[in-house]
């Protein structure tokens, strides 16, 4: 082998690692489960991550070029959309879900509520095209990324290829959302042994362990398998969530158990953002279960839980949250990148 | 043995839709038409003819799709017959073939590079490509898929005739339209009479992927008739007229998708 290949090898493994600069793009604490993005097809390097972050912060993506990723997928919300209970998009229309929160999405198999999109790379074209959220369409979106004076030299950089394609657009954006990692909670500290739980947390993680990890199962603090948890129908909506995708009957009312990290910067809480604090969400747990005949055999039986535990368990919940991964400036808008100054050529 | 074979081809799809880009640039350069494009296109000709006599073990075997409405080459906007009363226009037919080879006793011979090609009517030259075959070889039959195998539909964003911007990919649910036919007619009860057939699913138990499998001579060009007609003459566009989602419906109509192939002899 020569040296150039040796090198082209060494980059190629490198790459594969998701290392650049020495740092990883992507974060992976030994006590998290493998990945379920495969990264080979689409191995994370420096400045495509860049170009990701460029393109979840601008509004060319929608219709009117007044809408981004970042609209209603902030990052001081963990990428979820406070005060919000349903999609807010283009033309102040309105969706029927929550925006969920965005983080660890590396290790989800299948996306939005209801499972319908089975690939990170794909999950942006549902928004983009949805006429209540992007209302716009990929092909058009490439055309006025072409347009725009900022972006072929960042494609070049990002893909040796100044010219823009859907794939590269959809892979860029993939690839930002890769590194959104959220590790570094009191609970990851614990975890590590650099921290320990106050009595109450302690008591907290025992009562949740018992009560609530068989769907919101850690390190991720979810399966990212369907459910149904109980919730009365909102006949304003008439979701029947993964049904809808699948048409099995037994799929019924179920909708993708979300991560319990970052749950104070993520309310409101539930796919149709019903509740908009935690009490209301434990509540709901103990006391306002509806039966039906797809209801989650974890929740056939009533959980009982004292006010008191009831306190514990959200002191516990509370260590789920990560200030680190919330305002870690790499997540956040692209200022030098993308001044808001910048005109949009037309 | 037969999944390490398929995950080697995956690796080449790149370097050949890079080749195949690289070559549709050349045309566009050359069909500038400038005295730069006059002395590219004889160098061009000059580089084919010296190609031919290096490769003259190599045979060319042109391949080209041709849809049909009762046996004239369809054309989108025109008006055609449903019944002695009726008539039809069609406004999009766009499809994907995929995997597609000559065989000869059931043994591949040749296959078409990309795997996957996007034909669509709107665009003619989509219609129409070469498979090299050795010319000692001989061949029997046709074969390829008509759409996108699961295995490609798991592969997350790819490029050329895979990439989303062509419209065949559904937005809301993940996965590719194998087959896209629009139109219009008097008798369908939707807004501006408007059929909408937008034809996939890689999952089961809504599989709408076909194969079709056809007998041919061993000659230079294959010419592979789509009858339009015999499909819409199959279906009721009083009751059928739009679907667009993995359904029983969308796998039954590839289903009859599938029989409207046929070699011109």
């Amino acid at each position: 082998m020569t040296l150039k290949q040796t090198q082209l090898v060494l980059w190629a493994l490198l790459s594969l690692l998701g290392v650049s600069g020495g740092l990883p793009l992507l974060e992976r604490p030994a006590y998290f489960p493998a990945p379920a993005y495969d990264f080979r097809a689409n191995a994370l390097t420096k400045d495509k991550v860049e170009l990701g972050r460029v393109l979840f912060y601008d509004p060319i993506l929608s219709a009117d070029n007044t809408i981004s990723c970042a609209s209603c997928h902030s990052p001081y919300n963990a990428f979820a959309h406070t005060d919000h209970d349903l999609s807010h998009g283009i033309a102040d229309l309105i969706g029927t879900r929550n925006a969920p929160a965005l983080f660890n999405l590396a290790w989800q198999p299948i996306f939005m509520w209801d499972g319908a999109i089975h690939h990170l790379d794909m999950q942006a074209l549902a928004p983009i095209s949805h006429p209540r959220e992007m209302g716009e369409e990929i092909g058009h979106v490439v055309q006025k990324l072409q347009a725009k004076s900022l972006y072929p030299p960042l494609f070049q950089a990002a893909f040796q290829d100044s010219h823009v394609t859907g794939q590269h657009v959809l892979q860029a954006l993939a690839q930002f959302q890769l590194t959104l990692v959220s590790c570094h909670a009191k609970y990851d500290s614990v975890k590590l042994r650099q921290a320990r739980f106050t009595p109450q947390e302690a008591k907290g993680y025992a009562l949740f362990k018992q009560n609530c990890n068989v769907c919101h199962r850690e390190p991720l603090f979810s399966t990212y398998q369907f459910a149904n948890n109980g919730l009365p129908i909102d006949t304003t909506l008439d979701d029947l969530g993964r049904y809808q995708v699948t048409q099995k009957p037994a799929d019924s009312l179920l909708f993708k158990i979300p991560s319990l990290r970052n749950i104070s910067f993520t309310y409101p809480y539930m796919h149709d953002g019903r509740f908009k604090k935690l009490y209301q969400v434990l509540n709901h747990y103990t006391s306002g279960i509806a039966s039906s005949p797809t209801l989650s055999r974890e929740l056939q039986h009533p959980i009982v839980l004292s006010a008191v535990e009831k306190t514990d368990l959200i002191a516990f919940l509370l260590t789920l949250n990560d200030k680190a991964f919330v305002f870690d400036p790499k997540h956040q808008f692209p200022k030098k990148i993308l001044n808001p100054s910048e005109g949009f050529e037309k | 043995m037969a999944d390490v074979v398929h995950k080697e081809k995956i690796g080449q799809v790149g370097s050949v839709l890079l080749t195949h880009k690289r070559l549709l640039e050349a045309r566009r350069r050359i069909s500038a038409g400038t005295l730069h494009g006059q002395v590219q296109r004889l160098l061009l000709l000059l580089g084919l003819m010296s190609y031919g006599l290096v490769t003259a073990q190599t045979r060319t075997v042109h391949i080209r799709f041709a849809p049909t409405y009762a046996g004239v080459p369809l054309a989108l906007g025109a008006h055609y017959s449903l019944s002695s009363q009726d008539s039809v226009v069609f406004e999009t037919l766009r499809f994907y073939v995929s995997e597609l080879q000559l065989l000869h006793d059931n043994k591949a011979v040749a296959a078409m590079a990309p795997r996957h090609r996007l034909l669509d009517v709107e665009d003619a030259a989509t219609l129409t490509f070469s498979v090299a075959v050795d010319p000692k070889t001989p061949f029997n039959k046709i074969a390829f898929q008509l759409g996108i195998d699961s295995m490609t539909n798991s592969a997350g964003a790819l490029a050329g005739d895979l990439d989303p911007i062509h419209g065949m990919y559904w937005a809301w649910q993940s996965g590719y339209i194998n087959w896209k036919l629009e139109g219009r007619t008097p008798i369908c009860p939707a807004r501006n009479h408007v059929f909408q057939f937008h034809i996939g699913g890689y999952q089961a138990p809504y599989n709408s992927l076909q194969r079709v499998e056809l007998a041919v001579r061993a000659s230079d060009e294959i010419v592979i008739q789509v009858a339009i007609d015999r499909l819409v003459t199959q279906l009721d566009l009083k009751a059928t007229y739009e679907i667009m989602r993995p359904c029983q419906k969308a796998k039954e109509l590839a289903g009859l998708i599938q029989g409207i192939f046929t070699v011109v002899p």
